[in-house]
């Protein structure tokens, strides 16, 4: 158990949950499952959190071949919400591969993609060195792969809302390199399974390059909504 | 809310209302247990990996050590307490004895807690019970009598 405390605020709305976020240090907590972890560790010492948790951002549509996201959406709601499974099944297949059945009620999707690096080895503060370079992490630890590319644009509550920042998910295949290298307006994440070091077949959705996109996205801009396009395909190597 | 101050809690915990004092970091298992003396709810890992913290939370299984007892506020609790009565099992909690399902028992009540609400999905079949209590472990490998003991309350 971390021995650094820390404030609380509930936000009101999404202003609200931007306004008290403005303030240094603070973090957002949705689901809670990977900044309390993160937290126990030592490995995050926010002086405040602002629970974002009620905010009416949950919900699942899917409009004109369009699937849109609501990025407090829980993992599990999407995993078995229809409309997922009918036309992005290998999303729902890997978010039912993930954690646990108690943490997919609990986290969100927008958490799963802002979450930070889940290699043991990053969430830790003894290993100071290892952090900020996700390439590396990729490269050290082989795993099988699924290729799944689909295009997801995010939209953040930001000053000059909503802007749209373009995600593309790629699954990285083991030491091989991103072949997309254009960095203007597009963040990368990254779907992959088999982490070796943890020797489970677990499927994982993972941020690849938060520092990329944190550093495009404004400071204290508030994940709202994930639109997936239709055309997204996918297949298995 | 400052980190040291405390803030009136408020929960439905096994139909029954309570209201306490909490700070900002205290999580729903640390309320439970050393403000409440529920102690039936486990503290295992206390980082969300092994699942003896399981509670229902809306009806929905999560990881107590977890959630942050102000996040919860003003929420519908289940612990294990709720679950069964004096003198009066659960069917699943006799299952779990019929089968022998447990050694040690301190993982008990977390399994307890999400084989309920994993039976309230529909489990198809012995694997979809494995897999469904993956966020559970057993240091005792009693795992082949709970998957049985689900398995016979699910009617597989």
């Amino acid at each position: 158990m971390s021995g650094h405390s820390f404030q609380y605020g509930r936000a009101a709305n999404i202003y609200d949950a931007r306004i008290q976020a403005s303030k240094p240090g603070t973090a957002f907590l949705a689901g809670g499952t990977d900044l309390l972890q993160l937290w126990k560790s030592g490995a995050m010492t926010p002086a405040a959190v602002v629970d974002i948790s009620r905010l009416p951002l949950g919900d699942v549509e899917f409009t004109d071949g369009q699937l849109s996201l609501g990025a407090l959406a829980r993992l599990s709601d999407m995993a078995t919400h229809p409309d997922v499974t009918r036309y992005h099944p290998l999303i729902a297949e890997a978010i039912l591969a993930s954690a646990s059945g108690q943490i997919r009620n609990m986290a969100t999707v927008g958490g799963n993609l802002l979450q930070r690096t889940r290699c043991p080895y990053f969430a830790t503060n003894s290993l100071p060195a290892t952090k900020g370079s996700p390439a590396a992490d990729v490269a050290r630890f082989p795993a099988r792969t699924a290729n799944q590319l689909c295009s997801v644009q995010a939209r953040y509550a930001s000053r000059r809302m909503p802007r749209i920042w373009p995600l593309r998910w790629r699954h990285l295949m083991p030491r091989s390199k991103c072949s997309d290298r254009r960095a203007s307006g597009v963040s990368r994440c990254a779907i992959y399974t088999g982490c070796p070091v943890r020797r489970r077949s677990a499927k994982q959705i993972s941020h690849r390059e938060t520092h990329h996109r944190r550093s495009r996205a404004e400071r204290n801009s508030l994940l709202c909504l994930l639109d997936l396009s239709q055309g997204s395909r996918s297949c298995v190597v | 809310m400052s980190p040291g101050s405390s803030i009136r809690i408020s929960l439905k915990i096994n139909g029954r209302d309570h209201e306490f004092p909490a700070t900002a970091c205290d999580t729903l298992l640390d309320v439970l247990r050393d403000k409440l003396g529920m102690t039936g709810t486990k503290k295992g890992c206390d980082m969300g990996a092994c699942g003896a913290c399981t509670v229902l939370a809306e009806g929905r299984r999560i990881k107590s050590c977890l959630a942050l007892a102000a996040s919860c506020d003003g929420r519908s609790i289940t612990t294990i307490e709720g679950v069964g009565g004096a003198g009066k099992l659960h069917q699943l909690q006799a299952a779990f004895i019929r089968h022998d399902a447990l050694q040690r028992g301190y993982c008990t009540p977390g399994q307890i807690m999400s084989g309920l609400a994993l039976l309230e999905e529909k489990p198809a079949s012995l694997e979809a019970i494995r897999e469904g209590m993956s966020g559970n472990l057993c240091r005792c490998g009693a795992y082949p009598n709970i998957v049985a003991a689900i398995a016979e309350v699910a009617g597989l």
